[in-house]
């Protein structure tokens, strides 16, 4: 993609964000009419009129470069697929037994095909995670509906 | 009031608080090394222990975990690219790319100086300025506060030099993050989507480490290896610190405390307005 493009596609999410920051302020209580709201709004015209002041100078640049996002699409489309299904689980089966799952997983995906070096790194780090926060910080770690 | 130096020399030599200087700034920099706990967390986490203790070696303890945790948070930057404290978000601009061309020994020592160096500085100035700054501070107001955040936003024109538009879009998009949570006029939840934990606004450590180690566990998904190249790792242990001009170069680069030859994206812009927007925020509230 090239950075022009990538450019219009970040200006013109701005845009939409700014316009709906803009609408939103109306359901604001009364009260925050003058304050608030009005801190709002001017947030979202200011990022609505740089934005479109960007998007012209973009328009009268002449930059062919282009943006690389990944350079390897398979290992990071997996990635953000695993990511995305580690914070699901989290919910359900709470923080360690979903890093259980999620570590191992991801090493592997991304590579490594040493299960002794998976099985102790995860375990390690788990176990690191354990001692640290549950058992001398005694930080809670989050638990899931199924499982605690 | 007469001060007797002699007597606080002796008090701080002795083997009990050198002693405590020396777990604590251990301890800290273990804990400011963990992405996630902060500096003053080690502090508020180690309140506790020091009851037992006399006040002045309390206080060391104190200062010495505080002190070693600024430091700790710079060795995941320089070498993960991940922040353990949000005061060495700046470190990971300039410190990962050393550590990419095999150079994380002397990233590291460098931090180590710059930390200790500019902790010294800060102490002294501190202890000159302390009584007048805090009857300013005792003085602010809303005038005051739109000051600081004007400052702020001044400040994005200089940090993004040659894209100052860009800069200044990054700058109003920290602005609208940092409107997300309760009102404090009328007490309305703003944009907090019924999630408990956004009631307060966006907290600073997850935000960094979002900002900061996914977008690095992603870039990492094309490459085997953080350093490319094959380098001896007893080399880099062994990398000494720049001498002469080089030297001078480098305290160049520290007094400045600014990233040029980092990566100009709009993730560095945006950090830098969360973080003076904390900067502020933390001035103030301390101040007070």
């Amino acid at each position: 993609m090239t950075r022009k493009i990538f450019d219009y596609v970040i200006l013109v999410f701005c845009v939409v964000i700014a316009v709906l920051l803009h609408r939103s302020t109306a359901s604001y209580p009364e009260i925050c009419q003058n304050s608030t709201a009005a801190y709002v709004r001017f947030l979202a015209l200011c990022l609505a009129l740089l934005s479109l002041i960007q998007v012209y100078i973009n328009y009268r640049k002449n930059d062919n470069s282009t943006v690389e996002i990944y350079k390897d699409k398979k290992r990071f489309l997996t990635l953000l697929l695993l990511l995305f299904i580690y914070g699901l689980l989290i919910s359900f089966f709470g923080f360690m037994l979903s890093t259980a799952m999620f570590l191992p997983s991801t090493m592997f995906f991304m590579g490594h095909r040493k299960v002794k070096t998976i099985i102790i790194a995860s375990a390690g780090l788990l176990l690191f995670l354990q001692i640290l926060f549950v058992s001398l910080l005694q930080v809670p770690l989050p638990e899931g509906m199924i499982f605690g | 009031m007469e001060i007797d130096f002699l007597k606080i020399i002796l008090t701080l030599l002795s083997f009990k608080n050198l002693l405590a200087v020396f777990l604590g700034t251990l301890s800290g920099i273990v804990v400011g090394g963990i992405p996630g706990l902060t500096a003053t967390m080690a502090v508020a986490l180690l309140i506790p222990v020091t009851f037992s203790l006399s006040p002045v070696t309390g206080l060391i303890l104190m200062g010495g975990v505080y002190c070693g945790a600024m430091y700790g948070g710079s060795i995941p930057a320089i070498l993960l690219r991940t922040p353990g404290t949000p005061a060495a978000a700046a470190t990971a601009l300039d410190g990962y790319p050393l550590s990419q061309q095999g150079h994380g020994g002397l990233a590291l020592k460098v931090s180590v100086v710059a930390s200790f160096t500019g902790g010294i500085f800060s102490a002294f100035l501190l202890l000159l300025v302390a009584q007048p700054l805090a009857s300013v501070s005792l003085k602010f107001g809303p005038a005051e506060y739109f000051l600081l955040a004007i400052m702020g936003l001044a400040g994005i024109v200089s940090l993004a030099e040659d894209d100052v538009i860009k800069g200044l879009i990054s700058g109003f998009v920290g602005l609208i993050i940092a409107v997300i949570g309760t009102d404090i006029i009328s007490g309305q939840l703003r944009y907090t989507m019924g999630f408990h934990d956004l009631y307060e606004g966006v907290s600073f450590m997850p935000a960094l480490i979002g900002m900061f180690s996914i977008t690095q566990m992603l870039e990492l998904t094309g490459f085997d290896r953080i350093v490319t190249e094959k380098i001896d790792i007893k080399s880099i242990k062994r990398e000494k610190m720049p001498k002469g001009r080089q030297l001078l170069h480098l305290l160049h680069i520290i007094l400045q405390s600014r990233c040029r030859n980092s990566r100009k994206n709009s993730e560095k812009v945006i950090l830098k307005v969360l973080l003076l927007l904390k900067l502020e925020t933390t001035v103030v509230s301390e101040g007070l």
